[in-house]
């Protein structure tokens, strides 16, 4: 059934080999990395499906790492975690320029359950075909009249094609 | 002085020219209007009644004049010479104590008024017990004639039946022609506001009307006096026969006054020498509009038994130094000149040492007149007392309430700052929890366990972090709320999640916390205000109960409720009460009998609820327990 690749970014050790080990029960390839510049590494090295970002993390938080790893994936769906619930001022700052600039396609709020987990990424997987890369750039040739530039234009022809409208949160 | 004439020596009159009656009438008078309130005046001392002044204006055909009739006692032919043609003279003091009615006039120059309106005058006046009226005419362009003396002019006397006077009336008629002004529309308006003002509002002369007939008045009119309506602050006052000031304030700005009349001296020497005198003050906090003041300008009016003094109350007298207070003492003089309206009146007959000066600009300075203004001072002193509290206090409560808010906002800051690095730091190993009690349970099942024991384990685990997440949500709400922000909240579920927070730690104590709300009551209102001052009380009733050596039967309950558009929650415990001295001073700051308690809490919780239009009240009884109750409206447009 599921054989996505996952890649779980998560600081803290004991919640990041819980989701691993969910993640490995419920059937999907998992990765893990416990800071940005492991994750950007693996990036490099694989595609993924699915990237499960914690929002505060020390080196570099979520949103920032995730605009990092659109550009090197731009067909990649993203789950970020957070550990808040109102979000202060500031914050709630950050977390709209985060979604101007990256969009994550679903935001959960800890702690979440195995199921709630699962069924996000079953959802965000089901919502649309994953493009090709050849695609994905013959549409920004199409629209644009000139080559695609990595990350945004992809990113963005990207979620034309695909119409995720519908976003979790 | 001798009366005997020594030889050698000659007596030599004094003689006054002609011309002087031009002087007077003309440069005394300053103005028309003036003119003829001093005609009224004139009817008034005759003891009239009734004065009508009709004004037909010069026009095309028409010379144009002005007749004023009076229904006085009029002038005998005696009392014509002896009077009318004696200038100067007016009847003295003592005079005027035996008559019943108070002569305003003293100067005994009033008729040469009629000058000033017309160049010449016809006189009609006839007593009440004579069938022909005695007439004449004035011409005062006689007069101009500077080497004339006074006494060269001369009037003819006649007696003839006037229709106007029949037998067994009496009174005056004045007709003056050769007009010296046009009469206008806005001339006779102007007049009728001046003769409006020549009387006191408050206190009119008794049993006299003032009629004007013009064009563009309809049919005739009296003239009243128009009283500003209702003032905010009203100062009544009389100087007693002992020289000692009686004075009332009312008015629902006057908080300290409650409407109690009381005695106070003054520093005015001589104060018995007024004895009589009353005035009445009328302030506005803002000032009034036109309708409101009647028209009025403001300013504080002298009136002598029932007629203005000019010029006191006028615009550009400040004879009391009001503006000049206000403008030396700028935040300190409280009373605004264009919102105080004043009414003092004045005898005659009572306050003999009162005089104006014959230009009728200021009283003459003696004694009794700087009494007066000492008096006059002190009633506006303690008017600007009493205005002080009641005008500042809004402002001080603002700022007491703008206080109380930026210190919750604060406390509420640093609470946050806590609250959200505790959340952080629970929901970290709670998420851990939580993933792998559901890892635990997958495995299980992949395993094909079936355990009702680890079943049950897992429910507990799931309801343990539930309760766990609930409290931490609950905090960070608590903490990051906006204390301006009004939401449409359910303030039911609200109460109740609040009280959830507490229950553990009231159950270790002991204490049954129970709480009664209505399955949903919507409102409109700012939650963390409720939720703050909701966990204040519960603590407050926790610590009360704390102190009671049994440990049973300790209840703290909640109740919440709404009446109208109010919402009301109660905290109710059956601790020992607050000890009756305590009690007044519960929200006063730093009332706290609780040890390590700063005391701000309850004063600031108060403070801050009647910030948003709410209350906080409480009733205890010792030995039975408290309530506190917070009421809070709902904030709906």
């Amino acid at each position: 059934m599921a054989n996505e690749t996952i890649l779980v970014v998560d600081d803290e050790e004991t919640e990041r080999e819980g989701w691993k080990r969910a993640l490995r029960l419920a059937g999907y390839h998992v990765h893990a990395a416990s800071n940005a510049g492991d994750a950007l590494t693996l990036c490099d090295e694989q595609a993924f499906d699915v990237v499960i970002l914690d929002f505060l993390m020390p080196q570099m938080d979520g949103v920032e790492l995730l605009r990092r790893i659109r550009q090197k994936q731009p067909v990649v769906r993203s789950v970020l975690v957070s550990g808040k619930i109102q979000p202060s001022v500031d914050e709630k700052e950050i977390t709209q320029q985060a979604r101007e600039a990256v969009e994550a396609d679903a935001y959960l709020h800890k702690p979440v359950s195995n199921d709630r987990l699962k069924e996000t990424i079953h959802s965000l997987m089901a919502a649309g075909t994953p493009q090709t890369w050849k695609e994905v750039a013959d549409v920004v040739t199409r629209e644009k009249g000139r080559g695609p530039r990595k990350g945004r234009d992809l990113a963005r022809a990207l979620r034309k094609l695909t119409k995720r409208g519908k976003r979790h949160r | 002085m001798t009366d005997r004439k020594s030889p050698g020596t000659r007596d030599v009159p004094f003689e006054a020219s002609a011309y002087l009656q031009t002087l007077i009438g003309r440069e005394l008078f300053r103005s028309q209007d003036f003119a003829l309130v001093e005609l009224v005046k004139n009817a008034y001392d005759a003891r009239a009644k009734r004065v009508v002044i009709d004004i037909r204006p010069p026009g095309n055909r028409e010379p144009g004049e002005i007749t004023v009739s009076d229904d006085g006692v009029g002038m005998s032919e005696d009392d014509f010479g002896r009077q009318f043609m004696f200038a100067g003279y007016s009847e003295r003091p003592e005079q005027v104590s035996r008559a019943k009615r108070v002569p305003t006039g003293e100067k005994g120059i009033g008729r040469f008024a009629t000058d000033r309106l017309g160049n010449r005058l016809e006189i009609a006046t006839k007593i009440k017990n004579g069938t022909l009226a005695l007439t004449t005419v004035v011409d005062w362009t006689e007069f101009r004639d500077r080497r004339k003396r006074f006494s060269d002019v001369k009037l003819r006397l006649r007696r003839q039946e006037v229709a106007a006077l029949p037998t067994g009336r009496s009174g005056t008629i004045l007709r003056i022609t050769g007009l010296r002004e046009p009469w206008t529309r806005p001339q006779i308006a102007s007049l009728r506001a001046e003769l409006s003002k020549l009387l006191n509002p408050l206190r009119p002369p008794v049993e006299f009307v003032i009629e004007l007939r013009a064009p563009g008045i309809e049919n005739s009119t009296s003239v009243t006096a128009r009283s500003p309506m209702e003032p905010d602050v009203k100062l009544m006052f009389r100087v007693r026969d002992d020289g000692k000031v009686e004075r009332t304030l009312r008015g629902r700005e006057a908080p300290k006054a409650k409407g109690a009349t009381a005695v106070v001296p003054t520093v005015a020497e001589d104060a018995h020498r007024l004895a009589g005198l009353e005035g009445t003050f009328f302030y506005y906090l803002k000032r009034p509009t036109k309708t409101r003041a009647g028209d009025l300008a403001p300013g504080v009016r002298l009136y002598r038994d029932g007629f203005r003094v000019e010029p006191f109350g006028s615009e550009a007298a400040d004879w009391l130094g009001v503006a000049e207070k206000r403008a030396k003492r700028a935040g300190h003089a409280h009373v605004v000149p264009s919102r105080l309206f004043g009414f003092v009146g004045i005898s005659r007959k009572e306050h003999t040492s009162l005089q104006e000066t014959t230009g009728r600009e200021a009283l003459l300075d003696n004694e009794a007149a700087r009494a007066l203004v000492t008096i006059l001072r002190e009633q506006i002193g303690f008017l600007d007392d009493n205005i002080r509290t009641s005008v500042a206090e809004p402002r001080w409560k603002r700022a007491r309430a703008e206080k109380a808010t930026q210190l919750e906002r604060e406390r509420l800051h640093s609470l946050s700052i806590v609250a959200d690095g505790l959340a952080h730091e629970l929901r970290q190993p709670l998420q851990a929890i939580r993933t792998e009690a559901d890892n635990i349970r997958e495995r299980l099942g992949q395993l094909g366990v079936v355990d009702s024991d680890v079943s049950a384990a897992q429910a507990s685990i799931d309801v343990s972090i539930d309760r766990i997440d609930r409290n931490i949500r609950s905090i960070s709400k608590l903490s990051s709320g906006d204390l301006e922000e009004i939401q449409e909240i359910d303030l039911a579920e609200a109460v109740r999640s609040e009280c959830a927070i507490l229950e553990t730690r009231c159950r270790v104590l002991g204490i049954a916390l129970v709480v009664s709300a209505p399955a949903k009551q919507s409102a409109r209102l700012n939650a963390p205000t409720v939720a703050m001052i909701l966990m204040n009380l519960i603590s407050n009733s926790m610590d009360a109960l704390s102190e009671l050596k049994a440990r049973d039967g300790r209840r703290i309950e909640v109740h919440l409720s709404h009446s109208k558009s109010r919402h009301v929650l109660e905290v109710s415990d059956n601790g020992p009460g607050i000890p009756s001295d305590i009690q007044p001073r519960i929200f006063k700051r730093f009332a706290s009998k609780k040890t390590g308690g700063s005391g701000v809490g309850l004063y600031n919780r108060r403070v801050f609820a009647r910030a948003q239009n709410g209350d906080l009240t409480f009733q205890s009884r010792q030995g039975v327990g408290t309530t506190f109750t917070l009421e809070l409206p709902d904030q709906r447009i």
